[in-house]
């Protein structure tokens, strides 16, 4: 016995050993849009560019100095920023333009203005109407008379016709509210400063985003005060999130830990009156533990946090075996190890269809098309199949050697559970009046597919960033049109194509805020496009029309030439068109990278749109050109993300079924088999029925927990039903077992409905449901209605 | 500002500040210059009443404006343009505020990070206060007459010539700024008048 015992453990070790460093080589991935489908023009490649151009890795500061000018509201913006700078902790802190970045740019547009407009020719007949040009040149004369003209008089007679600061004005009207001035951004009322910052790691690293915090407020302290007080600095965007997300979660687990230990050491002290058997017992979650994570990474080589954090959740259900067993063993008679043979002996049928009805649950979640859930359905069907080999293999050998010398006798209150108050006309009432509530409550249950309503994010934090976006005027990317093409010039050509169906909008009375590309870097094709449409400008016309008015305005009649000199020289192609190299070494390139990217098999351009609305957004998308992809934030959500719900539930009632079927062979009889389910059916019935009759929506998360209602329902079924078919020669036996196995789901799972973190707490609240609901019909319900349903011919050695 | 105002100013400028232009080893004062130098030192604070008359190729006429200068050694210098071509250039420490109120929108360019820059304002700054310690390391100085005091100023440089031909800095017996003239290269030119000045000084 020893030296089998030293075998199997030697063995077991190893593999754990082995399980373990296997794991270690695991990548983890954190992206949540990993979760979804891959591919060109897939949900995964939606989630990620909506993820870049919003705020995730972007830090926002906020900086108000009550009472100050803002010149003084400058000088501390730049004290802040350069302690920033200096601290290392970030990528970029970018306070704007610098004039000789302005000028930067300007040297590159300005030579080349004419291609940024959509038909140059209709521009400068425009602009030569009377009405504008008088104007125009009564402006011109001004500016001739400043002292800086002494510098730019070259400049000014470039531009009669005023397009220069009508360019300007596009391209500020792009950045929102944000007023650069002296070399800072401003706030419309100019009391705000706003630095935009890009941390040196990414926002998921919570500890990385907590530390980054502590040194804004560290910088923000050193800050001398204002005429009416201490500076205000607020910091907002992915970081925050991340880092106060991070916190909740950990305070989250911690209170779950503690609160499942306690639940744990209550149960096994009052049931077994052994803290050893409970450190047993937890031997087969550890292995399930190493099994699920061994079987991932053997499967695809890296995991998904949430996968694993969510998955070892699930496996914390591989507790019910050791449970049900030492629950039956714990009845028994003689030493240790006759008492743990025993109970194997009692349990060994209906743990074996407990285990395979829970394994069909996750095998059915692997059919799943998203990546997401086939990933937990291998982690936590690899775990549930480890800890459910360890219950067999290794907890009997090993509580023979290290349970219990002396075992608690029966409990005086075990056989009372037998005990049926429920009569079966009143069990099947409130069975039915369950299936009734959920025929008529579930298709009225909402699925929430936003993955943002997840997070921990406080409802301060949550205002404050809302607060500083709206001061600033930054948009919400929630919204992107994507253009591809095989070369840079292919996407820039249909991007052009996307803004010019934008502009046509507002025409229709759906206007839209929007950012393109467009408007500083058209396609080559599209700026000799326009340069062509010059060809139809009767340049000598326009010309003596513009000296016409230039000498009743006071100037020379030649004042203007070198601006006819640039018009022919676009009209004959002798300037060269603006390309994506032009802005290398500019302030623009960075927004360039980010709108304009290739990888090996495409290039794609992005302009950014703030619809007001969903009909707008479906304005927006039926006059898209064909090979643009609108991409919205809620449509994302409604469309794929919502489908994992859905998935689940077809996925859930496909288990079900299979579930049915594999009862039956085992029962060899359909009713025993639809008994067996009935409580995990109510469970995952009533459980939809009350989060629809409280509004509450069913998530990703909640979603997948009704796998392990399930799961567990039927388990309890299972048990039940083998107390009422087969009764153990120990009143209450079984039932005592179903009871115990809920109320440590309900001690680790139910508690999660405390979590501050959104995603654990719809957990907690969705399986705490469905655990009380299953377990009282298995305990309550399941005995009325045996009698109703039982097989006339059955008898209790047959079901056995 | 529209940018192009901007960016054409900078441009010059830059070019005017690039380190080929940097102030060159200066030379001995002319003896004729120090009773100018020495009144200089002495004044705290200047303000005075201009009529600039621009004659530019690009215009038929001449253009002509009215503003005040203000200036505080060691301060602030503030030029500024009356209507119809309101405008206000202001020069402080290390800053450049250039605003149109008429037509909304102002700029301020900090030197801190354009050190170049700054040196070209500081240029700017010297011709309206006719500092000869900045001016002499840009410029040739030459007395064209001495009473009352008139200097000619040409270019050391070729960048700087390619956007001033010469300037010509005309004084009162008092040894005050009365005119600026600025020829450029391409014939146009600036006159400045000033007028109605208020100095004030420290004791001798």
């Amino acid at each position: 016995m020893t030296s089998h015992l030293g075998v199997t453990l030697l063995l077991a070790v190893l593999l754990l050993l082995g399980g373990i460093s296997l794991s270690a080589r695991a990548t983890t991935e954190q992206d949540v849009g990993a979760m979804l489908p891959d591919g060109p023009g897939s949900p995964r490649e939606a989630a990620r560019l909506l993820g870049e151009f919003g705020v995730l890795n972007t830090l926002l500061i906020d900086v108000e100095l009550p009472g100050a000018t803002q010149e003084q509201l400058a000088a501390r913006g730049a004290a802040l920023a350069a302690g920033l700078r200096a601290s290392g902790e970030f990528l970029e802190v970018y306070t704007g333009p610098s004039a000789q970045e302005v000028m930067q740019v300007g040297k590159v547009l300005f030579p080349r203005r004419l291609y940024l407009f959509d038909d140059p020719a209709r521009e400068i007949e425009g602009r030569l109407e009377p009405k504008r040009l008088q104007p125009a040149l009564a402006k011109l004369r001004a500016r001739l008379g400043s002292l800086q003209a002494l510098v730019t008089k070259g400049d000014l007679l470039l531009d009669p016709l005023d397009l220069d600061a009508d360019l300007v004005a596009g391209l500020a009207q792009q950045a929102g509210d944000v007023h650069a001035s002296d070399g800072q951004l401003f706030s419309k009322d100019g009391r705000h400063l706003l630095l935009v910052t890009t941390p040196a790691r990414t926002a998921l690293d919570a500890r990385a985003s907590k530390s980054l915090l502590a040194t804004v407020a560290s910088e923000a302290a050193k800050l001398a005060p204002g005429p009416s007080g201490r500076p205000v600095v607020k910091a907002v965007g992915g970081p925050r999130f991340a880092a106060e997300s991070a916190g909740a979660v950990r305070s989250d687990i911690l209170i779950t830990l503690l609160t499942s230990l306690g639940g744990l050491i209550v149960l096994f002290a009052v049931r077994f009156r052994s803290l050893r058997l409970l450190l047993l017992a937890s031997v087969p979650i550890g292995f399930g533990m190493v099994g699920g994570l061994t079987a991932v990474v053997l499967a695809q080589g890296h995991i998904h946090a949430l996968t694993f954090a969510f998955g070892s959740v699930l496996i914390g259900v591989g507790i019910d075996y050791p449970l049900y067993l030492l629950n039956a063993a714990s009845v028994q008679a003689g030493d240790s190890l006759e008492r743990m043979s025993a109970g194997l002996d009692a349990t060994w049928r209906s743990l074996w269809l407990g285990f395979s009805t829970t394994f069909i649950a996750f095998l059915t979640m692997s059919l799943s098309q998203f990546p997401s859930l086939r990933e937990l359905a291998l982690f936590a069907g690899g775990g549930i199949l480890t800890s459910f080999a360890v219950t067999l293999i290794l907890l009997v050998p090993l509580a023979a050697v290290f349970g219990p010398r002396r075992w608690l006798g029966i409990p005086r209150w075990m056989p009372a559970l037998r005990i049926r108050n429920v009569r079966p006309w009143v069990a099947c009432g409130v069975s039915v009046a369950i299936l009734g509530a959920a025929a008529f409550l579930a298709p009225q249950l909402r699925f929430d597919g936003e993955l943002r309503h997840l997070d921990a994010q406080r409802p301060e934090t949550l205002g404050e960033f809302e607060q500083v976006m709206d001061r600033f005027g930054i948009r919400r990317a929630d919204t992107l049109v994507v253009a591809r093409g095989h070369t840079p010039q292919e996407a820039l050509l249909l991007n052009d194509a996307v803004e010019s169906a934008l502009r046509r909008l507002p025409e229709s009375g759906t206007s839209s805020a929007t950012f393109s590309l467009g408007a500083l870097l058209p396609a080559v094709a599209t700026q000799q496009a326009r340069a062509a449409k010059l060809a139809a400008l009767d340049l000598s016309s326009a010309r003596s029309r513009l000296s016409a008015a230039a000498v009743e305005a006071g100037f020379s009649a030649r004042a203007f030439d070198a601006f006819w000199e640039e018009v022919s020289a676009v009209r004959e192609e002798k300037v060269a068109p603006l390309t994506p190299a032009d802005f290398e070494h500019t302030s623009l390139e960075p927004l360039l990278k980010r709108m304009l990217s290739c990888s090996a098999e495409e290039c794609i351009a992005v302009t950014s749109v703030d619809p007001r609305g969903k009909d707008e957004l479906d304005a927006l998308a039926s006059s898209l050109p064909a090979g643009a992809v609108l991409l919205n934030a809620n449509a994302l959500a409604r469309n794929t993300v919502a489908r994992i719900p859905r998935q689940m539930a077809l996925l859930t009632g496909l288990g079900l079924l299979l579930n049915v079927v594999l009862l039956t062979l085992a029962y060899r009889s359909l009713r025993l088999a639809v008994l067996a389910c009935l409580p995990g059916c109510l469970g995952l019935a009533g459980t939809m029925a009350i989060l629809s009759a409280v509004h509450a929506p069913l998530n990703i998360v909640s979603a997948t927990a009704l796998v392990l209602i399930l799961g567990c329902g039927v388990d309890y079924g299972i048990f039940a039903l083998q107390g009422l078919a087969s009764p153990s020669t120990v009143s209450g036996v079984e039932a005592t077992g179903v009871l115990l196995t809920s109320l440590t789901a309900l001690a680790g799972f139910g508690t999660l409905v405390l979590a501050s973190y959104r995603a654990l707490q719809s957990l907690g609240a969705a399986v705490g449901l469905g655990i009380i609901i299953s377990a009282t019909s298995a305990l309550l319900l399941l005995p009325g209605i045996f009698w109703v349903l039982r097989p006339r011919l059955a008898t209790p050695a047959r079901a056995s | 500002m529209p940018l192009v105002t901007l960016t054409g100013l900078l441009a010059t400028l830059a070019l005017l500040a690039s380190p080929s232009a940097a102030p060159q080893p200066t030379e001995a004062l002319p003896q004729d210059l120090v009773p100018l130098r020495e009144s200089l030192q002495r004044t705290k604070k200047l303000s005075a009443r201009f009529t600039q008359t621009r004659h530019l190729a690009a215009l038929q006429g001449a253009l002509t404006t009215e503003g005040t200068l203000e200036y505080e050694k060691g301060g602030r210098l503030v030029w500024r343009t009356l209507p119809p071509a309101e405008s206000e250039l202001v020069l402080a420490g290390q800053k450049v505020t250039i605003s149109y109120p008429g037509m909304g929108g102002a700029q301020t360019i900090d030197f801190s990070s354009d050190p170049g820059m700054g040196r070209v304002f500081e240029t700017i700054r010297a011709v309206l206060q006719a500092d000869l310690e900045e001016l002499q390391p840009l410029f040739k100085l030459s007395v064209t007459r001495r009473e009352p005091l008139s200097l000619s100023l040409l270019p050391r440089k070729p960048e700087l010539a390619r956007t001033l031909r010469s300037i010509q800095l005309d004084f009162d017996r008092q040894l005050r700024l009365v005119h600026v003239g600025l020829t450029e290269p391409d014939g146009d030119s600036t006159e400045i008048a000033f007028r109605d000045h208020v100095v004030q000084t420290a004791a001798p």
